[in-house]
């Protein structure tokens, strides 16, 4: 079974044509919603998605709040199950549910919103962080008995800083060839591998298609417009999904959206219209479960 | 009568003094024996350059549940002071405190934003014990005990009458351990 999940950073939603994009986004299918900085009260988000005649979508239970989760009740998820695995009340930096579709294998799926360096966390700090997501997730893998796992989130961190690369934080490398090389490495072991398929998603080429007035795919999910700093990327790739080996041949399909069908989320520069949508651009990807 | 000051160290300054860690095992054992063994107290531990962390987590094995409470965290190699953090503390930095402690917490123990709001400092394993009190009987902390046994129970088929002894708020040992 295919089952399109779709990540956001919503912004609290206060984007004036956020409500109507997620209608046409639930209007396309998509089976799993998970948005980082919803609303504390999800009603108005589970309204839009449902402000479609097509599909309906139920609110996922969990005590996290950090990344919420909105499922649809009819295709492929039709009658599956989700179980909250893990809370952290002292931090809460995860969402941590287990979904067990009809027929198929379960799935430990881990939404994620760490924190942000524009308060002036450094590098290495938000890589302390990420060292302690990736061993609440080996925790909870260990609980659950499997490594069927997929990390999607707002991390914060680009595919090559520290803490996304770095063996004791989220040990996450840019080839489905290499999670299988470093786990022959003695000196990484204990530490299982994360595959980072956002890898091929940095920078405006290969585009699928040329976009008109010749623009190309979105180089990235966030765009930070500081041009006093000498080191500043502009395009970051804060919002990424990350695959354990055990789930990565299943990726049929990922993307980073720049709009739903009928609206732009880019501006005519291609950034993203922060004060019409978000900040972030959302990150489509396919599994086949 | 002359005051006799040939001691001037603190009267509480005992030999049998125990770490963090030990409190937090022997505090993990108790709630396994009260449960009898439906919810279990787990302390893992990890080490940065600067800091040793401990965390305290509720699991309730049948149903695969895990709800961390609690973390501390101290310098490597010297447990006392300890930072406690813990949504039912109430934080000196969470006002416009400038307290002593408010200031260390501030400047030494590189906390989240999120921490912040919630940490509180124990300079002694009797200051640990009392705010371990205070986490352990919050409102908070004791929904989610009862809704972790309570899930364990509708997975085993096992039911109980009112009155379990978990009811009982969990008070301290009565050991100083100082």
């Amino acid at each position: 079974m295919r089952v399109k999940f779709l990540f956001w950073n919503i912004r609290q939603a206060r984007g004036s044509r956020l409500a109507a994009c997620l209608t046409r986004l639930a209007g396309l299918d998509t089976d799993v919603f998970l948005f980082a900085e919803c609303p504390t009260d999800p009603a108005p988000i589970l309204a839009a998605l449902n402000g479609q005649a097509v599909n309906s979508y139920a609110a996922v239970v969990s005590q996290s709040s950090r990344v919420r989760f909105f499922a649809r009740q009819t295709g492929p998820l039709a009658g599956a199950t989700w179980h909250d695995r893990f809370f952290d009340e002292v931090s809460d930096r995860i969402t941590a549910l287990e979904l067990q579709p009809r027929g198929a294998l379960s799935v430990l799926v881990f939404g994620a919103h760490l924190d942000s360096p524009y308060p002036g966390l450094s590098a290495d700090g938000r890589a302390e962080w990420a060292r302690d997501v990736a061993r609440d997730v080996r925790t909870v893998e260990g609980d659950v008995g499997h490594t069927r796992t997929l990390l999607v989130g707002d991390l914060n961190m680009n595919p090559f800083d520290g803490g996304l690369v770095q063996m004791t934080a989220l040990h996450a490398v840019m080839t489905r060839h290499l999670t299988g090389v470093v786990v022959r490495h003695e000196a990484r072991d204990g530490f299982p591998v994360f595959y980072n398929p956002m890898w091929s998603c940095l920078g405006d080429r290969p585009a699928p298609r040329i976009q008109p007035h010749g623009r190309r795919r979105p180089p990235g999910t966030y765009y930070f417009d500081n041009t006093n700093d000498r080191a500043n990327a502009f395009w970051q790739m804060f919002d990424q999904v990350l695959l354990r080996p055990q789930l990565m041949e299943q990726l049929t399909h990922l993307e980073i959206l720049e709009g739903d069908g009928t609206e732009e989320l880019v501006t005519a520069e291609g950034k993203p219209r922060a004060n019409l949508m978000s900040d972030h651009l959302p990150i489509l990807f396919e599994l086949n479960l | 009568m002359a005051e006799d000051d040939s001691d001037l160290w603190p009267a509480d300054i005992v030999v049998d003094v125990v770490p963090p860690v030990a409190i937090l095992n022997e505090q993990a054992e108790a709630l396994a024996k009260k449960t009898q063994g439906i919810v279990k107290g787990e302390v893992r531990s990890n080490t940065t350059d600067q800091f040793e962390q401990l965390s305290f987590d509720l699991v309730a094995p049948a149903v695969g549940l895990r709800q961390r409470i609690l973390l501390m965290r101290f310098v490597r190699d010297f447990p006392y002071p300890v930072v406690l953090i813990a949504a039912p503390l109430t934080s000196p930095l969470a006002g416009s405190s400038g307290s002593p402690e408010a200031r260390d917490l501030l400047l030494t123990w590189k906390l989240s934003d999120a921490e912040q709001r919630q940490a509180r400092l124990a300079h002694t394993p009797r200051e640990v014990r009392e705010l371990l009190k205070t986490i352990f009987n919050a409102p908070a902390t004791r929904g989610a005990l009862f809704s972790l046994i309570a899930r364990s129970n509708e997975v085993t088929g096992v039911t109980k009458g009112e009155g379990k002894e978990t009811e009982t708020p969990q008070h301290s040992n009565g050991k100083s351990g100082e």
